[in-house]
């Protein structure tokens, strides 16, 4: 068992196979060897270590994606905007939650979650007009005239049949 | 809160996601604001922005074929209005987050990076100035200008291109004809090129494939012809060209014989010439027959194909598919076929494949597995092009009357080494399977109709478990 210490101080023993789901744990426990000194989380809290650990848990002993994965280009290449049915429960959370998920798995270096985070904020902008996109994240239209002008001749283009 | 860890052993170098993050925790947004703002005096506090209106200081709308005269990406984000904590949660990502999340939602949208970059200032930046986001080219109802503009925005970065015409709609030959006369004097930065065709339209090979076929060009200091370069495909790693009912049976010669990065090859229906040059390196090969020959000439056929890429093969798929033809083809063999067996020594993969349109194992396929050597395979897979696993209970397709012959003749060209072994489909005959799977030795994994197998129970017929085909059949 591994024990987890998040930033709002609150203590999580969790198994070795499911907390090696995270590449930066994982290199954190290689590199200490065995060790009963907890791992000071600083950048995640508990709520959000809690439904990190969830997911972990539920994918315990799926190959992890190998390290030169980002360079793999069928990987890169074929991937879609499709979540799995429990992902997609999983990831069913308030738009606060679902971002510091995404973050935690950055920082985490937990490459699935991660995308499973981006997968879900894409599917969230897909169909959307631009000012709908602004009103759902709250985004200020900050673009100059120049800026507007060039914009419509593209969206006249990327109408074209 | 203090730690004792320390590190039992050296880990090598590598600059991976988390150690970035750590790195990054070291320099806060404050630290990286101190470090700009003395080269900022020109750029514009975008928090103070109230509307479009015009200011003698605002930057100019980019120019994709100048260097930008904006601020840097990352101070462009800090000083936008999206760092005020207030708003939304999606203003703390980090850059390389929203990058792959455009990268994600633009894998089958065409529109997708067109609509986040008119978004707002930062996120229109971040992804013009992200050219690896704009190197997939696919063909589809968003016309040739959005098709051309992608390729000027992914600037230096290689192309992965994609013609693939949705199923219910009819491919139209002058669009085709215009984007790949678009793409000719981008050829050189194909990454991957992938043709799928679903639906007939006679000469639609031709159409697509005659830009990147050989160009003649006139060299008058030694009077002859000679290959334009403009076709050579020098960054090309992977092909895919699929027209399952192609019935043009002309060969291709492509990229004018260069591409000399080619390691992945699917063809369906399709002739090519098979120069060494371009298929000599090959370690993937996905090939299902066009079909135009048909007995000992198609098995040739295929043979010849292997002997020119046989050095570096190491996953090799083969289906045979029968088609009427109304005459002969003429076939001429580019590669003298040796008499003997044919040396795959990379080979670890091998997969049969059986159209779902055959009544037997065709005896072509059975000619080519004689014929060949494959020391080092590893995995075997037998499927079954009509078989589909969610139907498997209601399966009941006429057993290949050839399935023993075949598998006796694998016994003897299939090493007794391959440790993996699936069977599927019409492939799958309960009376053959323990006796196939007895002569691999060294079986380590045995999968029927995509269900994995004990071994002890079918190959030595234990009774404590129950028989797999009265589970599965």
């Amino acid at each position: 068992m591994v024990l987890l210490v998040t930033s709002d101080n609150v203590q999580f023993q969790v198994d070795k196979e499911v907390v090696e789901r995270s590449v930066l744990i994982k290199n954190m426990l290689e590199d200490v060897g065995e060790s009963d000194q907890s791992i000071p989380l600083a950048n995640v809290s508990s709520s959000v270590l809690k439904k990190v650990i969830e997911y972990c848990e539920h994918h315990r002993g799926e190959p992890l994606p190998s390290a030169d994965a980002d360079q793999n280009q069928d990987e890169t290449r074929k991937r879609t905007t499709d979540i799995s049915e429990w992902d997609q429960k999983f990831i069913t959370v308030d738009q606060e939650m679902l971002f510091e998920i995404i973050l935690a798995a950055n920082y985490l270096d937990i490459k699935s979650l991660l995308d499973v985070g981006c997968k879900t904020v894409a599917n969230m902008i897909k169909g959307k007009t631009p000012e709908e996109i602004r009103r759902l994240f709250n985004i200020v239209n900050d673009f100059t005239p120049e800026e507007e002008a060039q914009i419509k001749k593209e969206n006249e283009w990327a109408e074209d049949r | 809160m203090p730690s004792i860890l320390r590190r039992s052993r050296r880990r090598e170098f590598l600059l991976t996601p988390s150690f970035t993050n750590a790195i990054q925790d070291k320099v806060s947004p404050t630290q990286r604001f101190r470090l700009e703002i003395p080269c900022s005096s020109i750029i514009v506090d975008r928090t103070q922005l109230h509307g479009p209106s015009p200011s003698p200081l605002t930057p100019k709308s980019p120019d994709f074929s100048k260097p930008s005269s904006r601020p840097s990406l990352t101070f462009s984000l800090y000083r936008s209005p999206i760092s005020n904590p207030q708003h939304h949660p999606i203003h703390t990502l980090p850059p390389e987050i929203l990058i792959l999340i455009f990268q994600l939602g633009s894998f089958d949208d065409a529109l997708f990076l067109i609509t986040v970059s008119h978004v707002c200032h930062p996120w229109r930046m971040l992804a013009i100035h992200t050219h690896t986001l704009w190197r997939r080219l696919s063909f589809d109802a968003h016309g040739l200008r959005l098709w051309k503009e992608r390729i000027a925005r992914a600037r230096g970065c290689s192309l992965d291109v994609t013609i693939a015409p949705l199923q219910h709609c009819l491919p139209d030959l002058d669009a085709i004809a215009l984007h790949m006369h678009s793409l000719v004097p981008h050829i050189a930065r194909m990454r991957s090129f992938e043709l799928r065709f679903s639906r007939y339209l006679p000469f639609l090979w031709n159409t697509a494939l005659g830009p990147v076929c050989h160009q003649h060009r006139r060299d008058d200091s030694v009077n002859r012809h000679t290959f334009a370069p403009l076709v050579h495909a020098l960054q090309l790693e992977e092909l895919t060209l699929c027209y399952p009912d192609n019935d043009d049976t002309k060969e291709f010669a492509l990229f004018a014989g260069v591409a000399p990065r080619l390691k992945k090859v699917t063809l369906d229906g399709i002739r090519l010439t098979w120069l060494p040059e371009l298929y000599g390196r090959l370690t993937y090969l996905n090939y299902t027959h066009h079909g135009f020959t048909a007995g000992r000439t198609a098995a040739d056929e295929v043979l010849g194909m292997i002997q020119v890429s046989c050095a570096t093969l190491r996953e090799l798929r083969i289906c045979f598919r029968r088609r009427e033809q109304g005459g002969e083809v003429l076939y001429l063999p580019h590669v003298d076929i040796p008499a003997g067996e044919i040396h795959l020594l990379q080979l670890e993969r091998l997969v049969l494949g059986i159209d779902k349109s055959e009544i037997d194992i065709c005896p072509e396929l059975a000619s080519l597995i004689s014929r060949l050597s494959m020391p080092n395979l590893r995995e075997l897979h037998l499927v079954d092009l009509g078989f589909q696993r969610a139907n498997r209970r209601h399966w009941k397709p006429l057993r290949f009357s050839g399935l023993r012959a075949a598998l006796s003749l694998f016994q003897v060209a299939i090493p007794s080494t391959t440790k993996v072994l699936t069977m599927a489909g019409r492939w799958a005959d309960p009376s053959s399977i323990p006796v196939f799977a007895k002569h691999f030795r060294e079986l380590d994994s045995l999968e029927v109709d995509g269900v994995e197998q004990d071994l002890e129970s079918v190959i030595f017929g234990s009774t404590e478990s129950t028989p797999y085909y009265s589970v599965f059949r």
